[in-house]
């Protein structure tokens, strides 16, 4: 009898612990379930047909002229439809001004010298969901700065989660070493302006 | 100051002016004490006078006909492309090796060989090895190194047998060829080394008339040379080349140079003449290709690099001989007078 009522308590114990062990079990997929959906919710890739990144710069003192990049790749980060984060890769060969014979200008020795610096990146360092602040690299120089982040927005297309925003920001392109046709004080009444004003539209995919 | 008074003045009127000044001030002054110290004796060759100035006056020509361009140099600036005037410091240094040391033939074909493989390095390491592969950086650093000594041995030893006006007065036919034929390639900057060394020969051409012993032998045409190597560099290399055969055409032509060694005729014009007929037949064949292969489209002729802002003429005859070749003048011609009344 003795025998029997231990042998319970040990089946009773042993039930008690895979229940327990099941349980856990069970609790930590759900927890992993819920980690994914986070971080699926969390990091956006970038959509390179739906996102734009258009410069503006002073052209002989005469008139602004806008240009555009066309291929960019990067994660973005959100959370609460604030952007977190923001890693983007411009590829400095893809600048496109409507003119084939000024886009080989931009692109060679006189301006983005897209040989020896293929790439145009940002990445990002911090955020308050308003201002984003990163390292932009250059034409082979990183310097800090500071966007502003508007127009956040959600949406899905085909199923996929989409997430979007525009980003602004200003930089001299003498601090990132880029000097062909500056004027000789660095302002923008050069043959082309020393300011160039940027705009990121990025649209990317859950 | 506007880009083009900028390139005037500094990439015509100052190096211009050093040139003549120093070249004038040197030959007159220390070659006639030199003369007197060492009198040359029939025959023999026992002096060519203060060579070291002509490596030297080459190299601040393009640094200031850089300045236009990219403003004063740094030390050391990442970008390979501002280090032109670096590179012409590696050929001023060669030169002044050649200048001061009296080395056989090849003993100053391997320092320029040292000089050119070394110039390729720095203007072209920060390509490597993404746009310029392993195997294609050592090969062009290798050819360049051999070919550059040769065609530089080639230069110096015509420059030899072409004292006082002559070969200063051909170093400036040179560069007005090589200007106009890295700009269709695609680098604007030809016209900012062109102005520069154009003044250096024209300079250096009124400097041989008041000093007829002048010579740009032993170390001013390796710096030469290495002007025309930095041009093929930049449009070859720095810049996706229009036209290979193009720029090897342009890299030959100083070898032509070389024609007054090679040639045996005592006049002194017959040399000029047969030098000057080599440059144009290499210049031209080098322009020609550099103009079929930009061949492009009417979009790309409407885009003028200089703007009005810069205002430089020679660019805008390259491409007027460009639009005439295919008789398209009349429509490139509207398109300047559009670009004026803008």
């Amino acid at each position: 009898m003795k025998t029997q009522a231990i042998g319970g308590v040990v089946i009773g114990l042993a039930g008690i612990a895979g229940l327990a062990g099941w349980a856990g079990a069970s609790g930590s997929a759900v927890r992993t379930v819920e980690t994914a959906a986070i971080e699926r919710a969390d990091s956006y890739e970038v959509d390179n047909v739906h996102s734009n990144v258009i410069f503006k710069v002073r052209h002989i003192g005469a008139s602004n002229f806008y240009g555009r990049f066309n291929d960019l790749s990067g994660t973005v980060g959100f959370e609460g439809g604030k952007v977190t984060s923001a890693d983007i890769t411009v590829e400095a060969d893809s600048v496109d001004t409507k003119n084939s014979g000024r886009d080989k200008h931009l692109k060679n020795a006189d301006f983005f010298n897209a040989r020896q610096y293929p790439e145009i990146t940002f990445m990002g360092t911090s955020s308050d969901g308003v201002t984003l602040t990163g390292e932009l690299t250059l034409h082979g120089v990183t310097k800090e700065i500071s966007a502003t982040i508007s127009d956040v927005g959600s949406g899905e297309m085909r199923g996929t989660p989409k997430m979007g925003f525009e980003a602004t920001f200003t930089i001299q392109r003498s601090d990132f070493d880029m000097r062909g046709y500056l004027a000789d004080d660095l302002s923008d009444d050069g043959p082309l302006g020393n300011t160039i004003e940027l705009t990121v539209a990025i649209e990317a995919d859950g | 100051m506007t880009m083009e008074t900028k390139l005037a003045l500094f990439g015509g009127v100052v190096p211009g002016a050093i040139t003549l000044g120093v070249l004038v001030l040197v030959w007159r002054v220390l070659a006639r004490a030199e003369e007197q110290h060492e009198p040359e004796r029939e025959g023999v060759r026992a002096w060519i006078g203060p060579v070291w100035a002509g490596p030297v006056l080459v190299a601040v020509a393009l640094v200031l006909g850089d300045y236009t361009k990219h403003g004063w140099p740094t030390l050391w600036p990442d970008s390979n492309v501002y280090r032109y005037p670096h590179a012409l410091g590696v050929f001023a240094l060669a030169g002044l090796i050649e200048a001061f040391v009296r080395l056989p033939v090849w003993g100053a074909w391997c320092v320029r060989a040292v000089a050119f493989a070394g110039v390729f390095w720095m203007l072209a390491e920060g390509y490597h090895p993404g746009a310029v592969p392993t195997p294609w950086f050592v090969g062009l650093m290798g050819a360049g190194a051999l070919g550059g000594a040769t065609v530089a041995t080639m230069a110096d030893r015509g420059a030899a047998l072409l004292p006082g006006w002559r070969a200063p007065a051909l170093v400036g036919v040179l560069f007005a060829g090589a200007g106009p034929i890295v700009h269709v390639g695609g680098l604007s900057y030809g016209m900012h080394a062109a102005a520069p060394m154009i003044a250096f020969g024209v300079a250096g051409a009124i400097a041989g008339l008041i000093a007829p012993r002048l010579t740009l032998e032993r170390g001013a045409m390796t710096a030469v040379v290495g002007v025309v190597y930095v041009l093929m560099i930049g449009a070859g290399v720095q810049t996706e080349a229009l036209s290979v055969a193009s720029l090897v055409a342009l890299g030959l032509a100083p070898g032509a140079f070389g024609l007054a060694w090679f040639v045996r005729t005592r006049r002194p014009m017959a040399r000029v003449g047969i030098v000057a007929a080599g440059l144009i037949v290499l210049l031209g064949v080098s322009l020609g290709l550099a103009m079929i292969a930009s061949g492009g489209s009417s979009e790309e002729e409407e885009y003028d690099p200089f703007a009005r802002a810069s205002g430089a003429g020679t660019p805008r005859i390259a491409e007027l001989a460009v639009a005439r070749l295919r008789g398209e003048d009349d429509g490139l011609d509207e398109h300047r007078g559009r670009a004026r009344r803008g």
